[in-house]
Order: structure tokens, then sequence, then C-alpha cells
């Protein structure tokens, strides 16, 4: 087993695991978090250009500026919050992941197109919860972004 | 105080105030006080993994740090034992091992663990002898593993009603 550590807080939750998966397939075991950092786990198969792949993506977590126009919004599925990601990383990309968890659970994912630099996603809900967006690279060092809006119940 | 064999006596034979302190004193002070470490987890952040094969869950930074326990023994059984309270995110099954000097001491799935369905939070405990460790420096490492989806131990990070404090320790026994 070969450890990769970088010293950094932790988004949560994120796709860490999924993205350490997609690129290393079999070389990897799965991803660590604590108060230590983030921790990749890859097996004695992984050589140095995974190794490598592997610090790149942890050093990329959450390294990408995501904004929202709104950091709360109404769950009345009108009320609209809009995310963007106009970072330098993503200049040159055609498209980004996307994932959106709410109370910490898994609500959706895809991908959108990247047009002039910058990706840009849009909320509106019925569900009354903190709902985490991450706006992910599809390439390169996986880098991403989180930005937290949070839909509240009709008064 | 580190334990010596004491030396079978005959009638006649005199003992000593050496004999008599090596003997009995201070064996008496070393099986009243045995080799022993313990931490209590009351972290910044609670543990995830994601892990399907066994990895640490904290080791520290070297001895004697987070999870990681070291002890010198002077020969015998070690107790090992832990507290804690674990999540999981998905169905999956949680288990626990102990590596001592490099080597995991239960192997294949571990000492124990839990199989959920994604249900609330749940205690894990366990007590593990360990039997005829050499007499030496061991070092004792917490680990664990997930059979899918993440893995949660609270660590004491004040997560709302699970702000909780586990304890990992270790003793020798005899």
């Amino acid at each position: 087993m070969q450890d990769i550590l970088v010293v950094k807080t932790a988004v949560r939750p994120n796709n860490l695991d999924g993205v350490i998966r997609a690129a290393l397939g079999e070389k990897t075991t799965g991803v660590s978090i604590g108060p230590y950092g983030i921790r990749a786990h890859l097996t004695d198969a992984a050589d140095s250009a995974d190794l490598t792949l592997a610090t790149s993506v942890l050093n990329g977590h959450n390294s990408l500026t995501v904004e929202t126009d709104k950091s709360t919004i109404t769950a009345d599925n009108s009320d609209t919050a809009t995310i963007t990601c106009s970072d330098a990383a993503i200049a040159s990309d055609s498209d980004c992941d996307y994932a959106v968890w709410v109370d910490g659970v898994l609500f959706a994912s895809g991908s959108d197109s990247v047009v002039s630099g910058t990706v840009t996603l849009t909320l509106h809900t019925s569900v009354v919860g903190e709902f985490m967006i991450e706006i992910r690279r599809q390439t390169g060092d996986y880098a991403s972004g989180y930005v937290t809006v949070t839909a509240e119940a009709e008064s | 105080m580190a334990w010596t064999a004491p030396t079978t006596r005959i009638t006649g034979e005199l003992i000593t105030a050496a004999i008599w302190n090596g003997d009995l004193v201070d064996n008496l002070d070393a099986l009243k006080d045995p080799p022993s470490e313990h931490y209590e987890l009351d972290e910044s952040a609670d543990y995830t993994t994601t892990s399907t094969s066994f990895v640490d869950v904290d080791a520290g930074t070297g001895a004697n740090t987070k999870l990681r326990r070291d002890i010198t023994t002077t020969g015998g059984d070690v107790f090992v034992g832990f507290t804690g309270l674990i999540d999981a995110s998905t169905t999956n099954i949680i288990t626990f091992d102990i590596d001592m000097d490099g080597a995991q001491v239960a192997g294949d799935n571990g000492i124990c663990g839990y199989g959920n369905d994604s249900n609330p939070s749940v205690t894990i405990s366990f007590c593990y002898l360990i039997t005829g460790v050499v007499a030496g420096t061991h070092t004792f490492k917490l680990q664990w593993r997930t059979s899918a989806g993440t893995a949660t131990l609270y660590a004491g990070a004040g997560t709302t009603n699970l702000d909780v404090h586990p304890q990992f320790w270790v003793r020798e026994m005899s």
C-alpha cells in the first residue's frame, strides 16, 4: 500500500473517491479524510505517474473558485440561485462535472458546458435543506470547488 | 519498572535486600504499573474512509501519537481495546483490525465490525488479547476498512449530537 497525504482541510461531502477511482481504477483502494488532511490509498501496483496524479487530484480539491448569487433561497421551486465558476483553471475546458448533495446525501450529478470560460448552474427546488454544490474539472488535476445554498421553507 | 523473572529459593538461602527488592518489590511495582498507553479522540475533524483495504485510521506523526500506541513489553500477552461511534453512507460492512509491528493481528476481514443498511450511528467496542508478544518495543495501530461507500468515525469534532470521544488503548497483561 502506498499512501499520498495532502495536508489540507477537506470539504465534506465530496467526490474525491469517485475521482480517484476513475483516474486510477484498480490501483487505488479509496480515500481517507481526517484532522491530518486527505489521504489517497494506492496499491503497490501504482507507479510514479499514478502517485503524481493522485497528489494532483488531492491538491486540486477545493481549489476552484465557485460562487453563488444567493446563499439562501425559498424552497418554492421558483426562487433560483445561480452558481458560477469562472476560474482560470477551466478556461480551456469544454465541460465540467457537477454534483449536488442535500444535507450530506447525493442528490444530483451531471456535467455542463463551459461557455466563454464560465460554467453556470441554476438551483431552484421544493426540497428544504442545505445544498452543497461541487463543480469539478473532467481532466487534468480534476480540480474542484464548492459552494453552499440553503433552501428554506416558505413562510 | 520492568518485570524480571523471580528465582525459586530454597530453605536456608539468605534473602538479601537486593533479592527481596528485586523479586518482590520491583516485580509487584511492575504488576501494578504495566506498560500501557491510551488515547482519547478530541479532534478537529471526524474520520472518514472509502478504502476497501485496511488502512490506518490515524497513525499520527510518530510514536504514541493519535491512534498509534507504542509500548515496551517484557514478554507475554498484550490487551488492545477500542470503543467508538461509527456511521455509514450506504449499505456496507465496516470492520476494524489492529496492526502490530506492520502486520494485521486478526487478518482476513479483521476483528469485528458492523454491517448496516445505512441506519444511524452504531457503537463499536472490542478488546483483543494478543498472546506471546516477545519482549521489546511494539507499535499498535488501529485500522479500518469499508466494503462500500464511506465509513465515518466520530472523533469529538463537534458534530451535532455526535460529539463523542472514542478511546484506543494498549496494555501488557502478563
